[in-house]
C-alpha cells in the first residue's frame, strides 16, 4: 500500500514536470519580414542584405544572376513575396527548405521529389567542387549525377589501376562524413570512408560510376572518367526532413560488401527514434533492438552479445576503451547522444585491429566540431538534461564539440514524501570534449575528453560514488592516396567508492579503480586493386586497485587495508590483408597477436598441491618486486572472412574468429552491480579465450528496398569465470579461492528482414540463441550442478523484435518497437526446512529454471513543430509510451518468509505505461 | 530511490515440480550443564510438495575426541536429548553426531572444536529516533548495545541470541488483579553473528543486538529486561550462517547475490548422492542480563490497551469480557482484559536483580 502511495506521489511529480516541460507556443507564427531599399544593386548585394536581416541562406549558380539589377523597396513585407517578386521576375524559380533557400534556372523543384534520390540540384554543387577535379561543366540544366568529371592528367598511361581518393563532407556543414561508401556497381569495388571521411580506391583507368550512399545524406552518384591517381572530394546533401530519420541504415549494400558476418551499423537518428523509458536515448540499450543482443532485464548495466557477459563487450569511445557504460547502474547510458555520429556494432567477424574482448566492439563515433559556424542542441527529459555546442575555433582548421548532460534528480527526490526518499540521493552528470584541427591536408589531430560522475545517497547510512575519466590524443596522417595512419594515446580511468557511518565502529570508506594506458597505431595501405592492407600495434599497461579500505571516522575499529594493486602489459600487433580474389570472391584474412605479462609488486599466495584454493590450504606467499614478471601469456588471434557475392543482390559469408581477454568483471549478481570488481588474469585466472565460427547468407530484394539475413554461429569459450556460492568479492586478495574456471559454449541463429526506404520502414529480427556454462573443478564447492553444462543467466532461447517506422506528415513521426524475449533462468528455491526456529529455504541446481517471458511494446511520436519557418530556434518534441502494454516484466522472481510461509514475489521495474515527453532544440 | 519511479512487487508462484526430502539435522552442544537437544525432520516442498515431517525412531549420538560415545533418546517426535548426567560439553574438545535413520541411512557431522567464548563485559542503550513512514511520528526507543572485550583471542567469530521479558500492567479496573499485572516474554527470530577476524583486537565493541521501540510496542512501559547469550563458532560454522542469512533474507532485490544451496557440516555417508542440510553447532556459551526501567526514560509508550475499548463487566451469561467496537456489535477479545493469555502473572525470580 506504502508502495503504491510512493509511485503515485512519483507520478504525481513527473507528470508536473512533465506540464512544466511542455511547449510554450507562440500562436502568431509570423513570416519572416524584410524591410530594405534596394536601389540599382546586384543581387549578390541583394542575398547578402537578406541574409543579415534573416538567418536563411541562397545557394545559386552566379552566372544566372549576373545580370540582374534590382531596384525595390519593401517595408516589413513577407520574405516570399520578395522573393517571388525579384527572383520569380528574373525568370528564375526559387524553393525554400528550411533556412535554405535553393534557386534554379529552368526547372521548379517540386516538393513531392524533396526526399526523394532524383533531387540533386545543379546550383548546388558547383561552387563547391574542389580545384583538383577537372570538372567538365554542364551546359544548361545538367545534372550534377549526370557529368563526367575527369580526374587526373591525360595520356600518361590508359591503362592499368589508379588511385582515387578524396573526402566525402557534408555539403551543409562542412563536416566529413565517416561511414559513407562509394562504390563501383559493375566491379564490385567499394570503400567506406574513415573517421574523417577519407577514402581511397583503386579503380582501373576508364570511365566509372561511383554511388555514394551515407545515412543520414541523400545517395548520389557520380561519372568519372580516371586517368591517372587523383583526388575527388563528394559532397553529400543532408536529408532533409530528418526529423526522424527514415533511412534505417542506407549502406544497403554493405551487407552484401563487407566480408564481416555479423556487422551491425546504427545511426545515431535510428537509436533516437526509438522510443524510451525516462526520456533519454540510450545508445547502448538501443542495440537491443539487434539480432542476437540481449539484457538480462530493465535497470541493468550491460548488454550480452551472442551469448558474452557483460564485460566481454569492448566498447570504444574516441578509440578509447570505457569500464562503465551506464548511469545510475543501468538506467542511463553513458554516451550522450547528442555528439554521437554513429555505433557500429561487431557480433562477430571482428576486424584484426580490435581486440581483448571476446564476444563484440560498440564502437562509437563521436561528430567533429562544425568548422563553420556555431550550432548548439539541447533537450530536457523528465530527469536529465542535455546540451551541447559545436563550432570553429580558427575557421576550417579547428573546431569544437563540448557536450553536458545533468540530472535534476536530487531536486524530484528532495520532495518526496517518504522519508527515505526524501534524504537518499541520485545523480549524475557527464562532460565531452573533442577539439579537432587540420594540420594541413595530410595531418590533423584530435583531442578528446570525457569526465562522468555518479552519485548516490542511501538514506542516512552509506553512499556510492563512480566516475570515469577518459582522455585521447589522436594524430591523422594521410602521407598519400594508398595509404593512412592513425596514432592514438589513450587513458581511461574508472573508479568508485562506497562509504558507510551507520556504525561508528564500523565506519569505513571503500575505493576501488581500474586505470588503461595505452599508445596504438593502425595503418591502412592499398597495395592495389586487390589488396587493402591494414596493420598496426596497441601497447597498454592495465592499473587495479582491487581494493582498499579506510576509516573514515576516528573512532572507527577498520583496520585500515589496501590490496595491492594488480598491474600488466598487453602488447599487441596485427594484420589484416583484404583480397578481392575475383570480382565474386574476396577474403579477409587477418592475425593478432596478443601477450600479456602480469607484474609484480604484490603478494602471491600459495596453495598446498592438490588441494582446493581456500585460505586454510595457503602454504606460502611470495612478494614479487615492481619489476618481475609473475606470469605471461602469449597466444595468437586469428579472424578470417570470405564473402562470395552468389548474385547481383545475395551473398555468402563465411567467418571464424578467435578472441582473447585478459580482464574480468567480477559480479556475485545478476546484473553488473554496484560493487563488482575488475580483475586481471593472473597466475591462477587465465585468460578468457573464444572461438566463434559464423555462417550468414543475405538477399537484398525489391531494388534494395528489403534486405534480408541469416546468421548462424557456434562458440566456444574457455576459462569462464564464475563463482562458488554466496562468495565474498570486496576486499579479498585471495580471490582465486572465489573463483571457478569452466567452459562456455554458444551457439545460435538469427533471421533479420528489413525495409530500408519509405514513409513505412523498419525490421522484423528473430533469435534463437543458447549459453551454457560447465564448471567442473576437482573440487566439492568447484562443481556446480554435477559438473554438467548449466544456462548462463543470460541464456535467452527466445527472441523477436520489430521495429516499425512510419513518416505520417514531414511534421509527425511514429516509431514502434516490440519485443518478445524467453524469461532468463533462475535458481528456485525447492524445499523448506525448519531451522533455528525459522522457515528456511533450499536452492535448486543453478539456474534451473526460468523468470516469466518478456513482452514490451513501445511507441513514441515525434512532432516538429516548426518545419519550414526560419526560425532561430529548431524545437521538436517527442512523446513516448515505455511499456505500452503495461506488463509486469518480471525482473526478478525471490521468495521471502512471510510469518513462516514461503511466498514467490515477482519484482518488475516497470510495471505499467510509463509516458514521456522529451523537448529537444537547436540553433 | 530512482527505481522506485514504478518498481512493483507482487506475489508469484512459480510451478516448481522439483522436490526432495532431505535429512534436516538441528544440534547443539555447549559448556553449560544442561540437556542438549538434536533435532530431527525431513523437508518440505514449495508449492504443496509435502510438508516438514519430524523423523522419529533414529539412533542418535555424540562423539568426542576421545573416543567417548553419548547416546541420545527421542522423548518427542523427532526431538532428541541428552542425559546431563552423562554428557555436559568441555571448552577444547572435538564433537560430533552420528545419526542412523529408521530406513538405515547413516549421516555423521565433521567434527568441531569447542572454542572458549569471553563473556559479556557490558550491555549499553542508546537514544535513538528514526524517522519511520509517518513522517510526523518518528520511532523512538532505545538501541541496545553490547561490549567483550576478547582477552584470550581465542575466538573471533560470535553468534547471539536473545530474549526479552518486560512488564505490562492494564490501566481498566475492572478486572482481577491477577489479570492485570503481567511478564511477557520474546525470543530473537534473527541471525545474529559477529566476526572480529578484520578488527584490531577481537573484542567485540559498540554491537548492536536490537532496537526496543517505545513507539510501536510497550515494552518501555514499566520494566524491560534482555538476556543475551553469546555462542563461540569456529568460522566454519560463523560461514554457514552467514550464508544462511545471506540466502534467506537478502535474496531477491536486482543487486542481490544469486541464491545458492546452504551446505551444512552433515554429510550422508551411507549414500554419498544424498544431501543433508542442517547444522550440528559446538559452542561455548556466556550471557549477561540488562534492565531498562521506566524511570530512566520519558519517551511516551505505546500501551496496546488504548485500542480496546473502555472494558466493560460482561453481560449476564457470557464468560469473557467484551470490547465494544462498533455501536451495536461485539467483539471479543480476552487479551484486552486478561493478560495471562499472552503472557503470565508469575513474577520471573531474577526480576529485582539489579543490572
Amino acid at each position: 500500500m506504502i508502495y503504491k502511495l510512493r509511485n503515485l506521489f512519483f507520478y504525481k511529480v513527473i507528470i508536473g514536470l512533465l506540464l512544466f516541460v511542455l511547449p510554450h507556443y507562440s500562436s502568431g507564427q509570423e513570416n519572416q519580414a524584410l524591410t530594405a531599399d534596394f536601389h540599382n544593386i546586384s543581387f549578390e548585394s541583394f542575398v547578402k542584405e537578406i541574409e543579415e536581416q534573416i538567418p536563411v541562406k541562397f545557394f545559386y549558380k552566379k552566372e544566372w544572376v549576373e545580370e540582374i539589377i534590382i531596384n525595390k523597396a519593401y517595408s516589413n513585407t513577407p520574405l516570399e513575396i520578395v522573393l517571388n517578386d525579384v527572383i520569380n521576375s528574373a525568370g528564375l524559380k526559387f524553393y525554400i527548405i528550411e533556412n535554405n533557400i535553393i534557386i534554379t534556372h529552368k526547372y521548379r523543384i517540386k516538393e513531392n521529389i524533396i526526399g526523394d534520390n532524383n533531387f540533386q540540384d545543379d546550383s548546388i554543387q558547383y561552387n563547391i567542387l574542389t580545384d583538383e577535379v577537372n570538372k567538365k561543366l554542364p551546359n544548361e540544366y545538367e545534372d550534377i549525377e549526370f557529368t563526367v568529371y575527369e580526374i587526373g592528367n591525360k595520356g600518361i598511361k590508359h591503362e592499368g589501376i589508379a588511385n582515387l581518393s578524396g573526402y566525402i563532407k557534408c555539403y551543409e556543414t562542412g563536416k566529413a562524413i565517416p561511414g559513407a561508401v562509394v562504390y563501383v556497381n559493375e566491379l564490385h569495388i567499394g570503400a567506406s570512408t574513415n573517421s574523417d571521411g577519407y577514402y581511397t580506391l583503386s579503380l582501373p583507368r576508364g570511365e566509372h560510376q561511383l554511388n555514394i550512399q551515407c545515412i543520414g545524406h541523400e545517395e548520389t552518384k557520380r561519372n568519372i572518367r580516371l586517368l591517372s591517381d587523383g583526388i575527388f572530394d563528394i559532397n553529400l546533401k543532408e536529408k532533409f526532413f530528418a526529423i526522424n530519420e527514415v533511412v534505417i541504415f542506407a549502406d544497403t549494400k554493405e551487407s552484401l560488401n563487407g566480408t564481416h558476418v555479423g556487422l551491425e551499423k546504427m545511426s545515431i537518428k535510428r537509436i533516437k527514434s526509438l522510443p524510451t523509458s525516462l526520456g533519454e536515448v540510450d545508445v547502448i540499450k538501443g542495440t537491443l533492438a539487434l539480432p542476437g543482443v540481449q539484457s538480462v532485464g530493465e535497470g541493468s548495466a550491460g548488454i550480452n552479445i551472442r551469448g558474452g557477459a557483460a564485460d566481454q563487450n569492448l566498447i570504444l569511445m574516441y578509440g578509447t576503451p570505457f569500464f562503465s557504460s551506464s548511469h545510475f547502474f543501468g538506467f542511463f547510458s553513458t554516451f550522450n547522444p547528442l555528439i554521437i555520429e554513429k555505433v557500429s556494432l561487431y557480433k562477430g567477424g571482428i576486424p584484426a585491429e580490435y581486440g581483448g574482448r571476446l564476444s563484440s566492439v560498440i564502437d562509437i563515433d563521436v561528430i567533429n566540431g562544425n568548422t563553420e559556424k556555431l550550432k548548439a542542441k539541447g533537450g530536457i527529459s523528465p530527469v536529465t538534461a542535455q546540451f551541447m555546442i559545436e563550432g570553429p575555433i580558427i575557421k576550417d582548421k579547428t573546431s569544437f564539440v563540448l557536450a553536458s548532460r545533468t540530472t535534476y534528480s536530487n531536486w524530484l527526490l528532495g520532495l518526496m514524501d517518504d522519508p527515505e526518499l526524501r534524504s537518499s540521493k541520485a545523480s549524475f552528470y557527464d562532460i565531452n570534449a573533442k577539439i579537432t584541427h587540420k594540420i594541413n591536408d595530410k595531418n590533423s589531430i584530435q583531442l578528446s575528453g570525457y569526465k562522468g560522475h555518479d552519485n548516490f545517497k542511501f538514506s542516512f547510512d552509506t553512499s556510492y560514488a563512480y566516475n570515469s575519466n577518459v582522455l585521447s590524443l589522436k594524430w591523422i596522417r594521410k602521407p598519400g592516396s594508398k595509404i593512412s595512419s592513425i596514432y592514438s594515446v589513450n587513458y581511461s580511468k574508472y573508479d568508485y567508492s562506497i562509504e558507510s557511518w551507520a556504525i561508528k565502529q564500523n565506519a569505513f570508506e571503500f575505493n576501488h579503480d581500474i586505470q588503461y594506458y595505452d599508445i596504438k597505431g593502425d595503418i591502412k595501405y592499398n597495395i592495389n586493386k586487390k589488396h587493402r592492407l591494414s596493420y598496426g600495434f596497441d601497447l597498454g599497461l592495465y592499473d587495479i586497485n582491487p581494493g582498499e579500505i579506510k576509516k573514515n571516522y576516528s573512532e572507527s575499529l577498520i583496520i585500515p587495508y589496501d590490496i595491492n594493486n594488480e598491474q600488466a602489459i598487453v602488447a599487441n600487433v596485427y594484420a589484416e590483408d583484404n583480397f578481392k580474389i575475383s570480382p565474386t570472391l574476396s577474403l579477409n584474412i587477418g592475425i593478432r597477436l596478443s601477450s600479456f605479462f602480469q607484474l609484480g609488486g604484490k603478494v602471491i599466495y600459495d596453495y598446498k598441491d592438490n588441494t582446493e584454493k581456500t585460505e586454510n590450504n595457503i602454504i606460502d606467499s611470495t612478494y614479487y618486486d615492481k619489476n618481475d614478471i609473475i606470469s605471461k601469456y602469449l597466444g595468437p588471434e586469428y579472424r578470417i572472412s570470405f564473402n562470395y557475392r552468389t548474385g547481383a543482390s545475395s551473398a555468402i559469408k563465411l567467418n571464424y574468429n578467435r578472441t582473447r581477454q585478459y580482464i574480468h568483471l567480477l559480479s556475485n549478481s545478476t546484473a553488473i552491480s554496484p560493487s563488482s570488481i575488475w580483475k586481471l588474469s593472473d597466475n591462477y585466472i587465465k585468460p578468457l579465450i573464444g572461438d566463434q565460427l559464423a555462417l550468414g547468407y543475405y538477399y537484398n530484394f525489391l531494388n534494395d528496398n528489403y534486405q534480408s539475413s541469416i546468421e548462424i554461429y557456434y562458440k566456444k569459450m574457455q576459462n569462464m569465470l564464475d563463482l562458488k556460492g554466496n562468495s565474498v568479492l570486496i576486499m579479498n586478495d585471495k580471490i582465486e579461492s572465489a573463483i571457478i574456471s569452466g567452459d562456455g559454449k554458444a551457439y545460435g541463429i538469427e533471421f533479420m528482414i528489413r525495409k530500408n526506404r519509405g514513409r513505412l520502414n523498419g525490421w522484423i529480427n528473430y533469435t534463437y540463441s543458447r549459453t551454457f556454462i560447465k564448471s567442473n573443478g576437482k573440487y566439492d564447492n568447484e562443481i556446480i550442478n554435477n559438473g554438467d553444462y548449466y544456462s548462463a543467466n543470460y541464456d535467452i532461447p527466445h527472441n523477436l523484435n520489430i521495429l516499425v517506422n512510419f513518416q505520417y506528415s514531414r511534421r509527425l513521426s511514429i516509431s514502434s518497437t516490440f519485443n518478445y524475449s524467453s524469461g532468463r533462468p533462475i535458481t528456485y528455491p525447492i524445499a523448506i526446512y525448519e531451522f533455528d526456529d525459522k522457515i528456511v529455504t533450499e536452492y535448486s541446481d543453478r539456474n534451473k529454471y526460468r523468470i516469466p517471458d518478456y513482452i514490451r511494446w513501445d511507441f513514441s511520436i515525434t512532432f516538429d513543430p516548426n518545419l519550414k519557418r526560419k526560425k532561430k530556434i529548431k524545437s521538436t518534441y517527442s512523446f513516448s509510451l515505455y511499456n505500452a502494454l503495461g506488463r509486469s516484466n518480471p525482473y526478478s522472481v525471490f521468495f521471502k518468509n512471510d510469518n513462516g510461509k514461503i511466498q514467490g514475489y515477482r519484482l518488475s521495474i516497470f510495471d505499467r505505461p510509463i509516458p514521456t515527453i522529451t523537448y529537444n532544440f537547436r540553433f | 530511490m530512482l527505481l522506485s519511479l514504478s518498481t512493483c512487487i507482487d506475489k508469484f508462484d512459480p510451478d516448481i515440480t522439483e522436490y526432495q526430502d532431505f535429512l534436516v539435522v538441528e544440534g547443539l552442544i555447549t559448556n553449560d550443564s544442561t540437556t542438549y537437544y538434536v533435532k530431527l525432520s525431513r523437508s518440505g516442498g514449495i508449492g504443496g510438495g509435502g510438508w516438514i515431517q519430524p523423523e522419529d525412531n533414529a539412533i542418535i549420538t555424540i562423539h568426542d575426541d576421545f573416543g567417548n560415545t553419548y547416546i541420545l533418546t527421542e522423548y518427542k517426535h523427532g526431538i532428541y536429548r541428552s542425559d546431563p548426567t552423562d554428557l555436559i560439553g568441555k571448552i577444547g574438545r572435538e564433537y560430533y553426531v552420528h545419526i542412523e535413520t529408521e530406513n538405515g541411512e547413516i549421516y555423521e557431522s565433521d567434527p568441531l572444536k569447542m572454542l572458549a567464548v569471553p563473556p559479556i563485559d557490558n550491555i549499553r542503550k542508546k537514544y535513538l529516533k528514526k524517522e519511520s513512514i509517518n513522517p510526523d511520528k518518528p520511532d523512538e526507543g532505545f538501541l541496545i548495545y553490547l561490549d567483550s572485550y576478547n582477552q584470550n583471542n581465542s575466538c573471533t567469530h560470535y553468534r547471539y541470541k536473545y530474549e526479552e521479558t518486560w512488564e505490562i500492567f492494564i490501566h481498566w479496573t475492572y478486572p482481577p488483579i491477577e489479570k492485570r499485572h503481567c511478564w511477557f516474554s520474546e525470543e530473537s527470530n534473527n541471525i545474529l553473528i559477529k566476526s572480529t577476524e578484520d578488527l584490531v583486537d577481537n573484542s567485540v565493541i559498540g554491537f548492536p543486538v536490537t532496537f526496543v521501540s517505545a513507539t510501536t510496542t510497550n515494552k518501555l512501559g514499566i520494566k524491560y529486561c534482555i538476556n543475551i547469550k553469546q555462542y563461540s563458532l569456529n568460522k566454519e560454522e560463523y560461514e554457514f550462517w552467514s550464508k544462511l542469512s545471506i540466502t534467506n533474507e537478502n535474496i531477491g532485490g536486482i543487486y542481490d547475490p544469486i541464491p545458492s544451496s546452504v551446505q551444512g557440516n552433515i554429510f550422508c555417508c551411507s549414500d554419498s548422492s544424498k544431501r543433508a542440510l542442517g547444522y550440528f553447532s559446538v559452542s561455548a556459551y556466556t550471557s549477561a542480563r540488562y534492565f531498562i526501567s521506566k524511570t530512566e526514560h520519558d519517551m511516551k509508550v505505546y500501551d496496546p490497551y488504548d485500542l480496546c475499548d473502555e472494558a466493560k463487566p460482561p453481560p449476564p451469561g457470557l464468560h469473557y469480557y467484551i470490547l465494544q467496537s462498533q455501536p451495536f456489535e461485539y467483539t471479543v477479545d480476552t487479551a484486552c482484559v486478561d493478560c495471562t493469555v499472552d503472557g503470565t502473572n508469575k513474577e520471573p525470580d531474577y526480576w529485582n536483580n539489579t543490572n
